[in-house]
């Protein structure tokens, strides 16, 4: 449904995306995960027509996304990560205003409309004027503006970062209902546990390239390290310095008595924890193994770029 | 010139004038009391609608408040 | 089409909000009721405060009533109309409230036609409500040198057409600098430059500020030429204004 190959932007001197390439077919959920000026929000307004590239190719629904010619953009919805409103309007108004803008009949409108309002639960708000808003009820008037006229591409920027809890199981929810319509979703978030619940595959964009783009269980299976906690009878001082240059560790995390240990081989780890523990010579109380959260992944992942 | 027109003649041609100037001034200080305002202190802004006459309450109208 | 009337029902909903409509109401309608009552009262209080000879060497009649209003519309008023229009184009632009109906496929030529033609409308219609009442006063309370009714009524389309012109000038130089002050303040320099500049003969029909000139002099002789230039640049302007609009919105 959407084909990104070699996707590259500046602005000015500074390339924010180096050739960025991933596909996403029809009916899934895809997941953009970054940290913060990574560029999602770039990646997103270039897919969606409102900035121009530098390099590359697009294609959204087998036609080619050119510079000038918006046809393939007709079926997209579009939620900005901070969606701004002509807010002397109240929120139905505004969906109104763009019913217009696309030509839907009054009444068919209407009807939309109710529906919309009633899916992001904003009923009661609707005719308010925009401007008494809270961030949160903003962000899902902007999901009912880009889910208008049942577009059959939606990206989503960051759509639950101003939602309360019990909203963000509900636009999960429907998100999820979308897809079971057939629905292809391109969404960004910061929330990996998010991530996780809803998307069919994931990218993670760091210093402006994709370093992984694929299934979220392949991303476990490739790099699920287990990590070892470990409490010691008195904190050991310096831990860090005595296991730093032990090849297998890849980074040690001190939290309260904990001494978490992320390891980078499996095997040379399970052979040798102990053995390095015994080195130590301190009295360990609990040596725990657990499975790494996608957070450590990707902290791991976008770290390892670091160095590259 | 003036004689001309009789004093109750005037009064009609200058009505619409200080019913302008005083349903503007009205609207403004209702205003300036719901909306945020820009720049000044409010206080500020009520002396210039009071004192500022007609401009007064555009320039408030028009700058002054917050539109968002 | 569907853009076009969608913004230009937003237009109006957002002018009448926000008070536009009534802020450009009475910048415009209020000068032609003041002035001739000014203009009127003028002599009595100077009488008091001066000798009665000096006063009555001001003669006031009809003709010059009506100036006087064209006069302030040139200055007040425009800059009444400045400020009530000068966030309308950059704001959007800035705070990127297009994004919503970019995406869901609006046309961005149609949006700045629609602000455009909203505006001039809505000012031709005050300009010319307020040259009939200015008119009604000025042949009520003065009584000498009477000029048509037809006159005036071109003057007030000659000055609705200079209006025309300062809205896309506005909008033009809103869309380079995205700054709306900025944009009004641009326009209020090249307002008063071009008022000297009328003052050359050679050049002055190609200038817009001769349409002020003309409907001051209440003569339709050579109005033609200058009125094709001020259409001519307005249609240049608007088409430079669309284009930028479209390279600077998102970037
Ligand atoms: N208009 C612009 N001009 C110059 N640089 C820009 C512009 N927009 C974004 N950038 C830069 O591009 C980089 C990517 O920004 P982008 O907004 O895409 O990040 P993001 O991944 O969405 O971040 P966040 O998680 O904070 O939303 C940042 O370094 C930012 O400074
Ligand atoms: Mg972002």
């Amino acid at each position: 449904m959407i084909k990104v190959f070699n996707l590259t932007k500046k602005y000015g001197n500074y390339e924010v995306l180096k050739g960025i390439s991933f596909e996403i077919e029809k009916g899934t959920i895809y997941g953009l995960l970054g940290r913060n000026g990574a560029g999602k929000t770039t990646t997103m307004n270039i897919l969606t027509g409102l900035i121009d590239y530098n390099r590359g190719e697009i294609y959204i629904n087998g036609k080619m996304l050119d510079k000038n010619k918006r046809k393939p953009l007709e079926e997209i919805g579009y939620l900005p990560e901070s969606p701004t409103f002509y807010t002397y309007m109240t929120g139905s108004e505004y969906l109104l205003f763009i019913s217009k803008i696309r030509g839907i009949p009054y009444k068919k409108a209407k009807k939309e409309i109710d529906k919309l309002l009633d899916l992001v639960k904003l009923k009661e708000a609707a005719n308010k004027k925009i401007q008494t808003y809270s961030r949160g009820m903003k962000q899902k008037l902007g999901l009912a503006v880009a889910l208008l006229d049942n577009p059959e591409i939606i990206f989503l920027d960051e759509p639950t970062s101003a939602l309360d809890p019990e909203s963000r199981y509900d636009i999960f929810n429907q998100i999820l209902e979308m897809k079971k319509n057939g629905k292809t979703i391109l969404l960004s978030t910061h929330i990996l546990s998010d991530a996780e619940r809803v998307c069919d595959y994931i990218g993670i964009l760091d210093k402006g390239k994709i370093i992984f783009s694929g299934k979220i269980k392949e991303l476990k299976q490739k790099y699920a390290l287990p990590i070892y906690d470990i409490v010691f009878e008195n904190l050991p001082h310096n831990i860090k310095e005595k296991l730093n240059n032990v090849k297998w560790i890849a980074d040690i995390k001190i939290k309260n008595d904990t001494v978490s240990i992320y390891i980078n081989d499996i095997e040379l780890a399970k052979k040798n924890i102990l053995s390095e523990l015994s080195k130590l010579d301190i009295p360990v109380i609990s040596l725990q193994q657990r499975e790494n959260t996608l957070e450590d992944i990707f902290i791991r992942l976008v770290k390892q770029n670091e160095y590259i | 010139m003036l004689n001309k027109l009789s004093n109750p003649e005037l009064i009609k041609l200058i009505l619409p004038l200080f019913i302008i100037q005083l349903g503007l001034t009205v609207f403004s200080i209702y205003r300036l009391s719901k909306d945020k305002v820009k720049y000044l202190p409010k206080w500020a802004w009520l002396l210039i609608i009071i004192f500022g006459e007609i401009l007064g309450c555009i320039i408030f109208l028009t700058i002054g408040r917050e539109r968002e | 089409m569907n853009t076009f009337k969608a913004y230009l029902k937003k237009e109006m909903l957002e002018s009448w909000r926000q008070y536009k409509y009534l802020l450009l109401f009475i910048g415009i309608i209020l000068f032609a009721i003041l002035d001739p009552i000014l203009l009127k009262l003028l002599p009595e209080i100077l009488k008091s405060k001066i000798n009665g000879d000096l006063a009555s060497l001001i003669q006031i009649d009809i003709k010059s009533a009506v100036q006087n209003y064209i006069k302030d519309l040139n200055q007040v008023t425009l800059l009444i109309v400045l400020l009530t229009l000068m966030g309308s184009l950059s704001d959007e632009i800035s705070s990127q409230k297009l994004i919503f109906p970019y995406s869901k496929g609006a046309n961005l030529s149609s949006i700045v036609i629609a602000k455009i033609l909203h505006y001039a409308v809505t000012i031709s219609i005050f300009i010319i409500f307020g040259f009939i009442i200015n008119y009604y006063y000025a042949v009520t309370l003065f009584s000498e040198n009477i000029i048509a009714f037809k006159n005036v009524l071109i003057s007030a389309a000659l000055i609705s057409i200079y209006y025309f012109f300062v809205i896309i000038l506005l909008m033009f130089l809103s869309s380079i600098f995205k700054k709306g002050v900025l944009a009004a303040l641009l326009v209020l320099m090249l307002h008063i430059i071009s008022a000297l500049l009328v003052n050359i003969d050679k050049i002055a029909k190609f200038i817009p500020y001769n349409l002020i000139s003309l409907a001051n002099s209440f003569t339709t002789e050579n109005i033609l030429t200058t009125i094709f230039s001020v259409l001519l640049y307005c249609i240049i302007l608007s088409l430079l204004t669309i284009k930028n609009y479209k390279n600077n919105t998102f970037a």
